[in-house]
């Protein structure tokens, strides 16, 4: 059964062509390839960053 | 594939060749990320968008850099009514990789046409305020908004799922069900259309699996529901056509409201049409009869002229020739006076000549030197002419015969006015041949002119005769 106040809810206002500009700048632009470089820069912190030949 | 630590292109190897990097993880990190564009990909082939938006937004949680993906994404929000979306994928695709990208062609094509961006900017606006009005309880104000929305954007997926909640709502199924199904056909997927669509079905007593041919009565016992995915088919039950005596009722009803038709409107104007023609005709006569009576009317004046003119010529003709014409009167002039001197010629041959000419063109048109010549002549020959004519005169009136009587007593009367003898037989042959009045004239001029006349008695004895 269909309850139309919490249907109603679900429903979002859409991005306007005017606020694009700042939601470009708010966008999370982190992935996964970022998360993973951020643990191995974690690793590595206690090691040197070179890389050993 | 390149090194998500130094940017060198990454071998078979597990490890960076450039920085040595464990490159494992992040290489599955990419092989996911690559899966779920294909599975975006796929879904948006197939028009679940709603399945598309959320395999190719997990595809760039897992690599931000895939810039098929993200163009993807923006055709799908552009697809789905959601124009603003699109355009931030757009350009931050763009900002990643500016060369060959596809999304430079997409933001150029939608920025080509500014009344096309001034209706997805209205567009955008009006569904929130639709929301909006719908959130604080204006269902109607809402539902009138999001029409023009979808007027103005008909692949506007929200405001389809709106607008079928409001309809919903309001216990409208039968248009909740309309914009269910704009939805579907925009995008198959779509969770929200689907879970109304169910609650909807059930509401209208339609079974839920759509790939049955479930048959559903309603309580128009005349008509069966046939439902086949998304397609509806509504029978008729009962329909037998009506044969016999209805059918040519209605078929001469059909008729007649034809010939009524016909009758009313068609042959009145082709009545109109014919009478405005025929009038156009008579009046291209009426012109020509103008045209005509003009050209008459000039014609009469012109032969007006030409009579008149006849008239003064002849007129001039006339003064120039006289009652027995100028040019003879001359000649016989001429003639007298030849035979005047001519002694071999007497002077009858001179008064025939000159008895010739008219007295009325003497006395009216000859000039001065013809009426002298003329007077002398019959003045010199009068008296001897004038006697013979008398003589002769009175012997045809002794003899009875009072026309030649009146000719030649004329004659010697016009010679010798002196003559009360003449004159006096004169109005006698004209009294004796019945000319009363000329017989009375002639015998009054007799009283007058000879008063001391011996005939005078006589004359007025004669004319108390005749005033009897």
């Amino acid at each position: 059964m269909i309850n139309f106040e919490e249907e109603l809810k679900r429903f979002f206002p859409s991005l306007e062509i005017e606020d694009s500009e700042e939601a470009i700048y708010r966008q999370d632009m982190t992935d996964a390839a970022d998360l993973l470089l951020g643990v191995i820069r974690e690793d590595y912190a206690g090691y040197s960053e070179t890389p050993t030949e | 594939m390149i090194c998500f630590r130094c940017g060198a292109p990454l071998s078979e190897s597990d490890f960076c060749n450039a920085c040595g990097v464990d490159v494992r993880r992040y290489k599955k990190i990419v092989y996911a990320a690559n899966s779920c564009y294909n599975d975006g990909l796929e879904r948006a082939c197939v028009r679940d968008l709603s399945g598309a938006e959320h395999s190719l937004k997990q595809c760039l949680k897992l690599n931000k850099n895939h810039i098929e993906a993200r163009n993807l994404l923006g055709l799908v929000y552009f697809e789905t009514g959601e124009t603003a979306a699109a355009l931030t994928q757009w350009v931050i695709s763009k900002n990643i990789s500016g060369t060959n990208n596809l999304a430079d062609e997409y933001i150029d094509r939608f920025q080509s046409n500014q009344s096309r961006v001034e209706t997805m900017s209205t567009t955008l606006k009006k569904f929130n305020k639709g929301l909006e009005l719908a959130q604080g309880g204006s269902f109607d104000l809402s539902i009138i908004q999001l029409r023009k929305v979808l007027s103005m954007n008909p692949k506007y997926v929200q405001a389809h799922n709106l607008l079928a909640l409001l309809y919903f709502e309001r216990g409208d199924f039968e248009k909740a069900r309309r914009e269910i199904d704009r939805t579907l056909d925009i995008d198959r997927g779509n969770i929200t259309a689907l879970r109304y669509l169910n609650e909807v079905n059930a509401h209208l007593g339609i079974p839920d699996d759509k790939n049955s041919k479930g048959i559903r009565i309603f309580d128009n016992p005349s008509a069966q529901v046939i439902r086949s995915g998304n397609e509806t088919l509504i029978q008729p039950l009962n329909d037998r056509e009506p044969l016999g005596l209805g059918a040519f009722i209605q078929i001469g009803l059909g008729v007649l409201i034809g010939l009524a038709i016909t009758y009313f409107l068609v042959v009145p104007a082709k009545e109109r049409a014919a009478q405005e023609a025929a009038n156009a005709e008579l009046y291209a006569y009426g012109e020509t009869i103008d045209e005509k009576n003009a050209t008459i009317s000039e014609l009469e004046s012109r032969v007006s002229a030409l009579e008149q003119n006849n008239i003064t010529l002849s007129d001039s003709l006339a003064q120039y020739e006289g009652s027995n014409g100028a040019v003879d009167a001359n000649n016989y002039l001429i003639s007298a006076a030849m035979a005047y001197i001519d002694p071999n010629q007497d002077a009858t041959q001179v008064s025939e000549y000159l008895e010739l000419i008219g007295d009325d063109y003497v006395e009216t048109s000859s000039s001065y030197e013809f009426k002298e010549l003329y007077t002398y002549l019959l003045n010199d020959i009068g008296d001897s002419v004038a006697q013979n004519y008398y003589d002769t005169g009175l012997s045809y009136f002794n003899n009875g015969d009072y026309t030649l009587a009146i000719s030649y007593l004329s004659k010697a009367y016009m010679y010798n006015a002196n003559n009360d003898n003449a004159l006096y037989y004169l109005a006698m042959s004209y009294y004796e041949s019945g000319d009363i009045s000329t017989a009375t004239d002639k015998l009054n001029t007799l009283i007058e002119s000879f008063p001391t006349s011996s005939l005078v008695d006589k004359a007025r004895q004669r004319l108390d005769e005749m005033s009897y």
